[in-house]
């Protein structure tokens, strides 16, 4: 039995045609309703990963740059405040000094008029 | 051993009915699995399911890029798919069981693929696709030309080389698994004619049906393979001219 035959053997061309059909429809079904689907969605993720990626690295050089900034600021206030310390000291020093000598006027003074007062008394 | 198929004539056509019973079947499991897979898609974190069927895609994504050079085609994407899921599990249909019944010993069940009648409806299929491509990327008379390139007088042997690699796909895949499922038969069939070589069969039983397992999924890669190579021969051929 068989529609024709190929070097004496019988080939069912119903079960070809059927067989046909029957993958034809089963692939154009899947891709028209499934498959595309799902490429889509794995098209968008890659794309958002390549996103994410690349805010990432620009996010990346936004921090690399602030933190340069930030320790040119800290420098700058570190040298401000050793001015500061060294004026300072030397403002104490000069309030110091003044300070004594005012003392030592005071003292001799004080010398003086006690001696001035006994001279009197005796 | 031998046994007959279930032929039934229709239209003046003939349908070999369980051939048509085990590819519908499989075409229904090639169906429940995909929509199984497609069915809670999500753009974050893929289920267990959706990432079996991605990894799948990326798999043939990758045969296309190295075979055509791009994975940008719907099309060939999903039929590579589909093409592979459904040699697979017809593939496997023969190798559990097979189911003869009926007084003239008809076989119900057994790989789809162990028919010729399949693999080469398949390969003629893919064949016909590929000179579809080709004549719609170059053009009916670079087409006709290609013939008897380089020389004219290799004409016969560039038609010839049609025929061949139809035939080379399809009687491929036909020859493995048939070949898988005759020794299968005979191996089961000891098990009926005694003890002792029933359990002399028993060990090369289940070893052959694991190697059934490994060479029905070579198969059908190979299948894939094959036919996203032929796309590419006629893909880029059409570039370097």
């Amino acid at each position: 039995m068989g529609d024709f035959e190929v070097f004496g053997l019988p080939v069912s061309l119903g079960t070809m045609i059927y067989q046909a059909i029957l993958f034809t429809v089963l692939v154009y079904i899947l891709k028209r309703f499934f498959l595309k689907k799902i490429v889509n969605v794995m098209e968008k993720r890659r794309n958002s990963i390549a996103e994410q990626l690349q805010s990432a690295a620009a996010y990346k050089l936004e921090a690399e740059k602030k933190l340069l900034e930030q320790k040119e600021l800290l420098n700058l206030a570190e040298h401000e405040a050793k001015l500061l310390v060294s004026k300072s000291r030397q403002e104490a020093a000069q309030i110091l000094k003044a300070a004594k000598k005012e003392a030592m006027v005071i003292r001799s003074e004080a010398y003086t008029n006690k001696e001035r007062k006994e001279r009197g008394i005796s | 051993m031998h046994a007959n198929r279930p032929l039934v004539e229709l239209f003046g056509l003939t349908f070999d009915l369980s051939s048509i019973l085990t590819t519908s079947i499989a075409a229904l499991i090639v169906f429940m699995i995909i929509v199984l897979c497609t069915k809670k898609l999500k753009e974050g974190t893929p289920g267990k399911w959706q990432n079996f069927l991605e990894w799948m895609l990326e798999q043939v994504e990758n045969i296309m890029i190295s075979s055509i050079g791009t994975r940008e085609n719907l099309f060939i994407l999903s039929f590579g798919v589909v093409l592979f899921l459904y040699l697979f599990v017809a593939n496997m249909m023969g190798i559990p069981f097979s189911v003869v019944a009926g007084e003239d010993s008809f076989v119900w069940w057994k790989s789809p693929t162990a028919d010729p009648h399949i693999t080469m409806t398949m390969s003629i299929m893919m064949i016909a696709y590929i000179h579809f491509i080709d004549i719609r990327l170059h053009g009916i008379k670079k087409y006709l030309l290609g013939y008897i390139k380089p020389l004219k007088i290799l004409l016969p042997i560039n038609v010839l080389e049609q025929f061949s690699t139809a035939l080379t796909l399809g009687l491929r895949l036909f020859g493995n698994i048939y070949a898988g499922e005759v020794l299968l038969t005979l191996l089961a069939g000891s098990i009926v004619s005694g003890v002792l070589p029933g359990l002399l069969a028993a060990l090369p039983l289940i070893v052959w049906q694991a190697f059934c397992l490994f060479i029905g999924t070579f198969q059908a890669y190979l299948f894939v393979l094959l036919t996203m190579v032929y796309i590419g021969q006629r893909v880029n051929e059409a570039s370097q001219a």
